[in-house]
């Protein structure tokens, strides 16, 4: 693929036809408009990244098709969330749908199919839900994915269904390659579900990681869905997961970004029913010189909704973070509580934070707000730490742990709240190692 | 300081001109003042714009940037008018026997 | 390798004659000739005619911005950019519609003032007053003066600080007003003085008050202190439909400069400013900026903290009625360590007005120890009504303490109802909230302006004015 035209790919085993037009309307739209440019598009001005990436670098893989789990998936797949508890597993990588060992709490009918099976199971539902909750015209990077997906998920709960456990999606890259899983989720009337996925690659790999989640939740429907970004320092993520919240349903959703050597990610809630609810929390913790681009949305086309965003992240090191979120109140959304939170912890000097949020608000009858603050670990709270006999860089990790916490704990208990915990324990571990907790004077 | 490295002939950029140049992935811009050779990063510290592109002072040895107007000395790199607030980086620059050469400044951007 | 070099000297002169022939120009749009012609009748210097010419290819040249208010409705080539022939100077009492001459009454506007905001006097009739101020400033050493003047009476002053903190080709709009600039404030504060009262536009004379493209300069010297006001809080009518204005302020080391603007444009004017501040160390600037007319203003007023302990203030309200967008906001960057700022916006959205803030707030990687707080709030008082707030926060320095919060609502229901049951009516409750609301910044004004604009705010919202 280039920046202006690429080969539409297949899933292994076939497609229906309709995915085959639709990816036909993607590559259309797709060389309709040029790629993104940092001076050009105001979504990119703060990630200059995109300028330089060329989409003719990335390897083809060597074979399509279900084949051997790759060391670097075997060892994710044998970490602390293998519980009992995972339902369904679906994993990924550059080639396609990968057959992982059988999920240890899987009953007789998996709630997540590999993308192919499912949509061969049941083409007419998911034909509602791709291409609808995230159309390709939309961004150039959701059109790639409708053109070169190869692998993914569906993912169905029926009417007042409650399947327990969670799902668990394992989306990886390797060998320089562009893996762009594309993941569908509808939930019924009154169905609910936990749904875990998580990213990784190798490091030192020049890869692209592009997910696309299209999620569609129905009357009183309740989505819990986590993502943990592993990815190595080399990999490039493009990601976008895009929400449609029906009347009274409830969409949770955490997101996690601790490794990729540069990424940009959407998180997009529609607010299309009554009384919807949407909690999206998030953090990252950046290190080297890792840039980390994350953009919300939350459309309140519906009167009566609410939603409530909160994004912590540390900068450490070199790290740079971008975060842009919208709040947007179309005309006739009255009675909407809408609230953005971004809190920014710079850990070095040379670390950057960019946050814009913003609000466009139509209707009147509304309560609105946001806020923003980026400072560096308060002297206050690192004094106490110290008269107590902590010392400097043990002070400043429990410090972040505890700036982190809300976000850690908004996971309700459980493997996946210590799963999370985990991941946040290793990422500062990791920046003591090489030093960027050791804490330094005052720029001359 | 780097290495020098061998840039074009001095007559390529005429007095009153200036030359972008790419030296690996990085773009740097010389300058002749009356005779004078100056070097600076091509990329002005404020936003995207290519500083080659501008218009030169000699009376004050500046450059304007084209896109906002900042003056940057030619000597020092430092921003004489806003909104540019950061200096550029200076890099040496020196004529052999005709030829312009190069040291690209070893500050971090 | 190879190099194809650029030539980068450019000449302004577009071939014309030195001489002083000069020909009457009162036609519309813009060309070299117009620009030209300009700097002739005003007699100025030859690096003004050059500094005017390379503006206006800028101009030419700059796209219209791609964001901010719709600016489709302006037309260029219709605009005077000098002198309108005579006929065109106003209009009639008979002319001026009766809302406005009802909120003239209401506001104890004086008779002489009303003819004037009206436009149907183009002069203000200030002699009197005028007089006595402008000795007392000269004895102090003060200079105050339009820009014309200032240009031809202290030329060394004036080019050493004229376009350094805008320059030309900042944006479209400051371009234009670089080519035609004319009138405006030349205000010189010598070190160590502190002018008590506050400068006032009226005080100027000689002037097309109120020109378009007004451009105005302010140098306060080290440990100065000035208070410059400009614009009233009653409807001022202009025929000409764009206003593009400048404003450069220089506040050296430990001066104190407070800049206090109300603008009440007809709303037939689109009102671009570009206003910007420098400030040394340990000096503090403040912009104080009310935005109720025009059909639409883009300005956000900022300033660049470039010395170590200086201070930034910026202190808003807009106000936007049926048909106008204010696109107001603040722009603070410190470069320097040890500074602070503070911004706190207001904004009134009713009928189908809308306002937007746009912010940027920019921490250098040397300005440590740097302490910021942004406050936007907007009030949306009908269901037409429409409130954005696009604030931008790039923090690259790690000691800081860097606070954004905004918060978008209509007027409490609860606090409707306790007045209410007190016996007032809706619209007066309103009012009353609504003042409050902007109680921060009317705090900030001096007695008279602030008297005014609670009476305006209350017939706003009897939906009285015109």
């Amino acid at each position: 693929m280039t920046r202006e035209d690429a080969i539409p790919a297949a899933l292994c085993g076939g497609e229906p036809s309709w995915l085959a037009t639709q990816r036909q309307t993607a590559l259309a739209a797709y060389r309709e408009v040029p790629w993104p440019a940092s001076t050009r598009d105001e979504d990119w001005r703060r990630t200059p990244q995109i300028d330089k990436l060329d989409p003719a670098a990335w390897a083809e893989p060597d074979e399509l098709g279900p084949g051997r789990l790759p060391p670097y998936l075997a060892a994710a797949l044998d970490s602390q969330l293998r519980t009992d508890a995972v339902s369904s597993l679906v994993v990924t990588d550059e080639r396609g749908n990968l057959a992982g060992p059988p999920a240890p709490g899987s009953g007789p009918v998996p709630v997540a199919l590999d993308l192919g099976k499912g949509l061969a199971a049941d083409g007419r539902l998911w034909e509602g839900v791709m291409g609808t909750v995230a159309p390709p015209g939309l961004r150039k990077w959701i059109s790639l994915n409708t053109i070169r997906a190869r692998a993914g998920a569906c993912i169905h709960v029926g009417r007042g269904e409650e399947p327990p456990g969670y799902v668990r999606l394992l989306h990886g890259v390797s060998q320089g390659s562009a893996a762009f899983p594309r993941t569908l989720i509808k939930l019924e009337e009154g169905a609910s579900l936990t749904v875990v996925e998580e990213w990784v690659s190798p490091d030192a790999d020049p890869c692209l990681l592009a997910p696309v989640v299209e999620i569609d939740l129905g009357r009183g429907a309740h989505l819990t869905h986590a993502i943990f970004q592993r990815c190595g320092d080399g990999t490039v993520v493009q990601s976008t997961v895009r929400a449609q919240v029906g009347q009274e349903a409830r969409y949770d959703v955490r997101w996690n970004m601790l490794g990729s050597s540069w990424q940009k990610s959407y998180f997009e809630t529609l607010m299309l029913g009554p009384g919807s609810d949407a909690r999206l929390v998030g953090l990252c913790v950046g290190r080297q010189r890792q840039h980390c681009d994350v953009q919300t949305l939350q459309d309140h086309v519906a009167p009566g909704a609410v939603s409530d965003l909160l994004y912590r992240v540390a900068a450490a090191e070199r790290s740079r973070s971008v975060y842009a979120g919208l709040i947007r109140v179309e005309e006739g959304a009255q009675k909407t509580n809408a609230y953005v939170q971004n809190r920014n912890l710079l850990l070095s000097p040379q670390a950057k934070t960019d946050s814009n949020p913003t609000l466009e608000i139509l209707a009147n009858d509304v309560r609105c707000t946001h806020g923003s603050t980026a400072g560096r670990i308060d002297d206050n709270q690192l004094f106490y730490c110290e008269s107590r006999g902590i010392e400097r860089e043990q002070a400043r990790r429990l410090i972040i742990e505890g700036f982190f916490a809300d976000v850690v704990d908004s996971f309700p208990e459980g493997a996946l709240r210590e799963y999370g915990r985990e991941l946040v324990l290793e990422a500062l571990a990791e920046l003591a190692r090489s030093g960027a907790l050791a804490g330094h004077s005052r720029a001359a | 300081m780097s290495d020098w490295i061998q840039i074009c002939d001095g007559q390529a950029i005429p007095p009153g001109h200036a030359a972008r140049v790419e030296v690996g992935e990085l773009p740097i811009a010389v300058f002749n003042v009356d005779g004078e050779f100056y070097c600076l990063d091509d990329t002005c510290s404020h936003a995207m714009a290519s500083l080659s592109e501008g218009e030169l002072h000699p009376r004050e040895c500046a450059i304007e940037c084209p896109l906002h107007g900042s003056q940057f000395d030619l000597r020092s790199g430092e921003p004489i008018s806003l909104p540019a607030v950061e200096p550029v980086r200076v890099h040496q620059v020196e004529l052999r026997g005709g030829e312009v050469w190069v040291a690209l400044s070893e500050e971090e951007l | 390798m190879a190099v194809a070099a650029k030539d980068l000297t450019k000449d302004y002169k577009y071939g014309f004659n030195d001489g002083d022939q000069f020909v009457f120009r009162a036609e519309r749009g813009l060309s070299p000739e117009v620009v030209a012609d300009i700097s002739r009748r005003k007699g100025e210097p030859a690096w003004m005619l050059e500094f005017r010419l390379k503006a206006l290819e800028h101009f030419r040249q700059r796209p219209m911005p791609s964001w901010g208010a719709d600016l489709s409705g302006i037309d260029f080539d219709e605009i005077y950019y000098y002198v309108r022939p005579a006929e065109e100077q106003g209009r009639t009492w008979e002319e001026v519609p009766e809302g406005i001459k009802r909120t003239f009454d209401r506001l104890g506007i004086p008779e002489a003032e009303r003819k004037f905001l009206a436009g149907v006097s183009a002069q203000y009739e200030s002699e009197v007053v005028y007089h006595s101020i402008r000795e007392d400033l000269e004895k102090l050493g003060v200079l105050f003066s339009d820009c014309d003047t200032g240009l031809r009476e202290h030329p060394e002053i004036f080019r050493k600080y004229f376009g350094t903190v805008i320059p030309p080709n900042d944006n479209k709009f400051a371009a234009l007003n670089s080519a035609v600039w004319s009138g405006g404030s030349f205000v010189y504060v010598p070190a160590g003085v502190r002018v008590d009262i506050p400068l006032q536009a009226y005080f100027r004379i000689n002037t097309e008050s109120m020109g378009q493209f007004e451009r105005t300069l302010i140098i306060a010297e080290e440990g100065s202190f000035v208070h410059y006001i400009e614009g009233c809080t009653a409807p001022t009518y202009s025929k000409d439909s764009l206003h593009s204005a400048v404003v450069e302020i220089i506040a050296m080391p430990n001066a104190h400069v407070r800049y206090t603007t109300i603008q009440n444009w007809s709303n037939n004017v689109y009102n671009l400013v570009t206003k910007r501040a420098i400030a040394k160390e340990h000096s503090v600037v403040e912009w104080i900026d009310g935005n109720l007319g025009s059909k639409v203003t883009m300005k956000y007023p900022s300033i660049y903290l470039m010395g170590e302990g200086a201070h930034g203030e910026v202190l808003s309200v807009a106000f936007a009625g049926d048909g106008q967008h204010q696109d107001a906001g603040a722009k603070v960057i410190h470069v320097a360590p040890n500074t602070t700022s503070t911004i706190v916006s207001k904004s009134v959205s009713k009928g189908t007005g809308r306002t937007s803030y746009r912010g940027h707030l920019k921490v250098y990687p040397k300005a440590y120890d740097v302490r910021s707080s942004v406050r936007c709030d907007a009030l949306l008082l009908d269901e037409q009504a429409r409130s954005d707030t696009y604030p931008y926060m790039d923090v690259e320095a790690e000691d800081v303490q860097i606070g954004h919060e905004a918060t978008v609502s209509k007027v409490g229901d609860e606090q409707l109802f306790y007045l209410q049951s007190r016996g007032i009516s809706e619209q007066e409750a309103t009012a009353m909230i609504v003042n409050g609301f902007i109680e921060p910044f009317v705090k900030e004004l001096p007695m008279e302006y602030a008297l005014e604009l609670n009476r305006l705010i209350a017939l706003q919202m009897e939906g009285s004015v015109g």
